[in-house]
């Protein structure tokens, strides 16, 4: 690598760790007091440790043009098998719990999503309803059986298995899962087929890629880090309660900006390092308004405003690419003229 | 010829839709008519014979619900009442009006009716009005005057019992500022638009000012355990000063509390940040107790507003406390300080297993004045519940 291409890599990357760092500096600026200490840092790195790791699980469904809503209850009932996995096998037990039931439920929506054609988001609500039940039918079930690890609302995690969910051991979990992602989203056949899909899916099946294909195996392939997700999620909270009548959709909104963030960031730094940079200025911003005591209603405000900024940020950037386009051609028919 | 025949048929086809219609609707008004008939004419024989059937949520998971249900079918069974129980599907005005008219298609002739927010309560009046079944409104105090007034003056409404939110919401930041020393607290509330919540939080920033309780900031709408600790987390981040979390409502998040201690315990502050919570949360009791965070939850009151409309019912079935006025039961919550006084309170008060009484025990409490009623009410605790057994 020459010097002038290292040069440009550090520039980039400087650049877009400006944007985490320039709202900390203004948050900073108006109080202080409250986020200018290592414990604030701290807990705002650890907040976007989940939203970072579910990001990368929304990523590859995506980029292939699948709106999913069924995440949140796949972390829920993973979580739930993690907790049972955990109690019974310990280490290995959680991680095979989490798994085995990600894969599964992946394989169930992506399986209706196949099989029946109709758009992503109709078959993530519907697959969510389903999924939220199962889960609810789990912790009833479980609590006939075994009340260590189960209320007749939620799950526990064993104590011995949290330290997942704890500095420094989550840094170190989410620099392995982003090394992990960064390995598969770059070095894997269907990551890169799955980008295809999702910019032309005409040109994709002239070169002869089967959309429907790349798409179910983008839920099983972001399967994977949602299990992972469910256990940081579990071990972080130590406890995983069910949900019901469509709740568990909302917690796919933190991470379908970061993945829009980490997108647009893309032509700067590696997607995993935009993930990482959205999921943490987004969590910023929520320790922010948490410590500017605002009410709750100016906190939805504030948060609906970025959310709308956020989510059109590739319309946004496609108007500009346009207008510029436009400009060029204009100013090469002049100079033709 | 065939321009004729369209003409021809473009006449015809509008006649026959208007006689067919006007056949139809002289057809069904006849037999509506002759049903009505029927109906006058066999209703005076009914009348005395017709059974009580009662539509409420039964829900099978949340323990409150769990035990009212159990209750609930148990005074059924002992006044012969039929006990219709329904899941509930969502928490919008649509989903429970939905719930009631099912209800009432399955044959129910009276309902237990419960809303999240006062937007629905119209609509269940009027629903109730125009399928004649009798109501009675569970754990929620009307706060528009005149909602309340059409609700009261409804003939089929027979009454009505709720919690103080406000005062016990008061009581609880009371305790944790004389008794446990809190000055800076933050609260995780309940979704704005819940009846209960506003209440809670009229209470709570009442409490704040008489008692010099710093309010530090609030999350609401938290609908996970991750959530929770999320809140947690970023409150511990802000304000180092906080010693007080009060969690208004632990019901609506499962799991709830042991988000927010594991949040404590992260940053080692369980032992110095106090908690109170409003709902009674199943395994809390490992969260009580020296060192630990929880110091006083308020609950409990939830499966009783939903057993004491079913205790009115069976009254009103038996021709007791048949006043033009609807009855208005106020109930209230437990505190709960011990691991003990959890354990006793769900062996007692909530056990979801075994009812409150069996068969003829309900005597105790079925049959009584509304003022009996409302004292048998007001001594409700595991001490008691123990003895009368």
């Amino acid at each position: 690598m020459n010097k002038n291409k290292i040069m440009t890599t550090v520039k980039n990357y400087a650049l877009v760790l400006m944007i985490p760092l320039a709202i900390y500096l203004l948050v900073l600026l108006i109080i202080p007091e409250r986020v200018g200490n290592i414990g604030a840092i701290l807990s705002i790195l650890t907040l976007s440790v989940l939203p970072t790791i579910t990001s990368y699980g929304v990523y590859f469904g995506f980029v292939s043009g699948i709106i999913d809503f069924s995440v949140g209850s796949r972390i829920i009932f993973s979580g739930m098998c993690a907790c049972i996995g955990g109690y019974y096998f310990g280490f290995p037990g959680m991680l095979i719990g989490a798994v085995v039931s990600s894969v599964l439920m992946a394989a169930f929506v992506g399986g209706v999503f196949a099989a029946l054609k109709i758009p992503s988001i109709i078959v993530s609500f519907g697959t969510l309803m389903i999924i939220e039940i199962l889960g609810k039918y789990l912790v009833t079930y479980m609590n006939g059986i075994n009340t260590e690890i189960v209320t007749s609302t939620y799950f526990r995690m064993p104590d011995a298995l949290t330290f997942l969910g704890r500095v420094p051991y989550n840094y170190i979990f989410l620099i392995v899962v982003t090394v992990l992602f960064e390995f598969l989203r770059s070095r894997t056949k269907l990551a890169n087929q799955a980008n295809v899909v999702g910019s032309n899916e005409l040109i994709a099946r002239s070169v002869g890629i089967k959309p429907m294909r790349v798409k179910f195996g983008t839920f099983l392939l972001g399967s994977l880090f949602i299990a992972l997700a469910a256990i940081q999620s579990a071990c972080y909270s130590s406890a995983v309660g069910y949900k019901a009548s469509m709740a568990s959709s909302s917690m796919v909104f933190k991470p379908m900006m970061a993945v829009i963030i980490g997108l647009a960031l893309s032509g700067n730094v590696r997607s995993s390092i935009g993930i990482f940079v959205g999921s943490l200025s987004i969590s910023i911003i929520f320790t922010g308004i948490i410590a500017l005591g605002w009410s709750d209603a100016v906190q939805n405000v504030i948060l609906g405003f970025f959310m709308l900024l956020v989510m059109g940020l590739p319309t946004i950037r496609q108007f500009f690419a346009d207008r510029n386009r436009r400009k060029l051609a204009r100013a090469e028919m002049e100079k033709a003229v | 010829m065939k321009k004729s025949i369209t003409k021809l048929l473009a006449l015809l086809l509008p006649v026959l839709l208007i006689v067919s219609t006007a056949g139809c609707a002289s057809g069904s008004g006849s037999t509506s008519a002759k049903e009505e008939g029927a109906k006058e004419s066999a209703q005076p024989a009914q009348e005395p014979q017709e059974k009580v059937v009662v539509g409420g949520i039964g829900s099978s998971l949340v323990s409150s619900m769990k035990c009212a249900n159990l209750n609930s079918n148990e005074i059924a069974k002992t006044y012969g009442i039929e006990w219709i129980p329904s899941e509930l599907s969502g928490y919008d005005d649509q989903a429970f009006l939905t719930m009631y008219e099912n209800m009432i298609d399955q044959g129910a002739n009276t309902l237990i009716v419960y809303t999240f927010s006062e937007s629905a309560l119209k609509l269940v009046a009027d629903l109730c009005a125009e399928r004649d079944v009798n109501w009675f409104l569970a754990n929620r105090k009307i706060t528009d005057e005149s909602l309340k007034e059409y609700v009261y003056s409804q003939k089929n409404f027979l009454g009505n019992c709720y919690c103080n939110e406000t005062q016990i919401a008061y009581d609880l930041v009371k305790e944790m500022a004389n008794d446990y020393g809190v000055k800076n607290m933050a609260v995780i509330g309940l979704q704005q638009g819940d009846i209960n919540g506003d209440y809670r939080d009229t209470g709570i920033n009442q409490a704040c000012k008489d008692f010099g309780v710093n309010l530090l900031t609030e999350t609401r709408g938290v609908t996970t355990v991750e959530d929770v600790t999320n809140s947690v987390e970023g409150i511990i981040a802000s304000y180092p000063e906080l010693d007080g979390i009060f969690i208004v409502g632990g019901a609506v998040t499962p799991g709830a509390l042991a988000g927010a201690n594991q949040a404590l315990v992260n940053h080692g502050l369980e032992g110095k940040v106090s908690i109170c919570l409003i709902d009674i949360e199943n395994g809390m009791e490992q969260y009580m107790g020296e060192g630990k965070p929880l110091k006083v939850c308020a609950g409990g009151n939830l499966s009783l507003d939903m057993i004491l409309p079913m205790i009115c019912i069976a009254n009103h079935a038996q021709g007791i406390n048949l006043d033009d006025e609807p009855i208005v039961l106020n109930t209230r919550m437990q505190l709960l300080h011990t691991p003990q006084d959890v354990v006793d309170f769900a062996e007692y008060c909530e056990n979801t297993e075994t009812p409150i009484y069996t068969g003829d025990g309900w005597n105790a409490v079925v049959g009584k004045s509304t003022a009996e009623l409302q004292s048998w009410i007001d001594n409700f605790n595991s001490e008691t519940i123990k003895a009368s057994r």
